[in-house]
């Protein structure tokens, strides 16, 4: 079994901390708490998804347990799905957590993939990002009230947001124990199969790393594009994909995977 | 299918008489090119970062169909310089260019499209955007996308660009098709942007004529439905999608389009121009 400090990223835990230690977060929750909107909540999305069963999707439960017994999660979350092209799959929920697929990206997983990207979810769990995730709804929540509130809060929550998918990545890479895996479930929702299985992931010739390379040393050399980055960064929740494919890569290299 | 290679084209034989007086007024004042030009530089600066982090960028080894398209389409258009092509996840049925006139353009490739359009479509989709490229659209194009909005103090002045950006995509529709060189692949791009799936208007239509019939009881029975909403409201609905939007409504695209098809000097013109 793992502890949190296996695949926890230091970066999620960073920011993971700013937030959850700040008196401003105890105050959010309380008053979501005490305004009932942490029903509301937890009904907007478990009224509006349909929810897999054993019996509905026995593969995906099969993994799901696997990676909850491999991780320490003792209560199995309950899974739900939601049309929705842009997004992945989320922890959410309050006191019990569960996840939410969008199905475009459960049509693209299954096997070990699917074995990774829930490795991934119950490590979202055992950190606590769903009740980040519920914080931050709360924020978005609230500053959407005020004029210009989201511009305010949307630069720590984004830095966060990024930073939790260099923990999701090590969980794959624990639970799969196979990198070129982890490294093709980066681009799995992002470029159509057959343009994928042409990258040559994680081989020699692997047509993604020029990309990551290119990247990295921009970042690292051109102070006019990192500042641009940084902005970039603090109003948008996307993640970089080739800083995630080098954290992977990083990560490997250390547990020799 | 064999397409003519229009060389020697030039924006001028197809460009919309309404994109040139639109960039007049958006663009006629040395403070608003000024201001202009210095946010397309920030705007090349924040691209780059955006373009190489969150898209893949595709090669002739991994993708040679969609390598192999664009460059024939370059080809086609007369454009020297074939752009980077990225691949994004996108629920968007056309390919984008991003970046600065001046400066490095990229094409953005909607993964949603390349499950749904067929290869006439695809020559359609690159043709628009390198159209684009090749009629100086994409510094403003790019620079209004991030224009904030919800404002009537940044709505009214967008006004000026969201009218200039309508009338550039009917001269961009008008290079797809000259690219794709298919009426029905183009109506099967402008149908699927007015929510029929590729797949759904292949029934409707395959051939050029049939297309052509198509669109015309199309437009026709548009016209009667738009001719029973003639309010006030009506109207103040259309002027703040003018505003708002950066995309032309598609059923006037649609339109556009098929009247430049039909007209004597319109597409036949230009395809016979070229040897």
């Amino acid at each position: 079994m793992y502890n949190l400090t296996d695949f926890q990223h230091p970066r999620d835990n960073q920011f993971a901390s700013e937030i959850m230690n700040s008196a401003v977060t105890k105050n959010i929750l309380d008053n979501l708490h005490k305004t009932n909107l942490e029903s509301l909540y937890i009904y907007l999305y478990k009224s509006s998804c349909p929810q897999l069963t054993e019996k509905t999707a026995p593969e995906l439960f099969n993994l799901l347990v696997k990676a909850c017994n491999m991780f320490g999660l003792k209560k199995i979350p309950q899974v739900f799905v939601t049309r929705n092209y842009d997004e992945r799959v989320s922890a959410l929920g309050v006191n019990e957590p569960f996840l939410v697929f969008s199905s475009e990206y459960l049509r693209k997983l299954n096997g070990d993939m699917l074995f990774g990207v829930l490795a991934g979810q119950v490590a979202a769990i055992l950190c606590q990002h769903h009740t980040i995730l519920y914080l931050t709804w709360g924020i978005d929540f609230a500053s959407g009230l005020i004029p210009g509130g989201s511009l305010v809060v949307a630069p720590m929550i984004n830095n966060w947001k990024r930073c939790r998918y260099f923990t999701y990545d090590r969980a794959f890479c624990l639970a799969t124990k196979n990198r070129a895996l982890a490294l093709r479930q980066v681009l799995v929702n992002v470029l159509p199969a057959d343009i994928l299985d042409n990258m040559k992931i994680g081989l020699p010739q692997d047509n993604f790393i020029a990309q990551v390379d290119k990247f990295m040393n921009n970042v690292a050399a051109d102070t006019a594009q990192v500042g641009f980055r940084k902005v970039i960064t603090m109003f948008s929740e996307k993640d970089w994909l080739p800083e995630r494919y080098s954290e992977i890569n990083k990560f490997c290299d250390e547990r020799r995977i | 299918m064999k397409r003519k290679i229009l060389r020697g084209l030039q924006v001028s034989e197809f460009i919309h008489l309404d994109e040139l007086r639109n960039k007049r007024r958006a663009l006629n004042n040395s403070a608003v090119q000024n201001a202009l030009a210095q946010a397309e530089q920030w705007c090349q600066m924040a691209v780059d970062p955006l373009t190489q982090g969150t898209f893949v960028q595709i090669h002739e080894s991994n993708s040679p169909v969609l390598n192999q398209i664009s460059r024939e389409v370059c080809k086609i258009l007369d454009v020297e310089k074939i752009p980077d092509i990225y691949i994004c996840h996108l629920m968007n049925v056309s390919i984008f260019p991003i970046g600065t006139d001046s400066g490095e353009s990229y094409l953005i490739v909607p993964d949603y499209i390349l499950r749904h359009n067929d290869e006439d479509m695809l020559y359609y989709n690159f043709g628009n955007a390198v159209t684009m490229i090749k009629a100086d659209h994409v510094g403003l194009s790019t620079l209004a996308s991030y224009m904030p909005g919800g404002s009537i103090f940044v709505d009214v002045p967008k006004l000026l660009f969201t009218a200039y950006l309508h009338s550039a995509d009917s001269t961009s529709d008008r290079g797809g098709l000259l690219a794709c060189q298919s009426l029905a692949a183009a109506a099967r791009c402008q149908f699927f942007d007015l929510g029929i799936p590729p797949s759904q208007s292949k029934k409707f239509f395959t051939t050029d004529a049939e297309a052509e019939t198509f669109i015309e009881n199309y437009l026709v029975a548009h016209k009667k439905t738009m001719e029973n909403y003639s309010s006030i409201m009506t109207q103040a609905a259309r002027f703040v999608q003018r505003m708002v939007y950066l995309e032309a409504p598609p059923n006037k695209m649609l339109s556009e389009l098929f009247e430049w098809y039909k007209a004597p000097e319109g597409y036949h013109a230009v395809m016979s121009k070229s040897r």
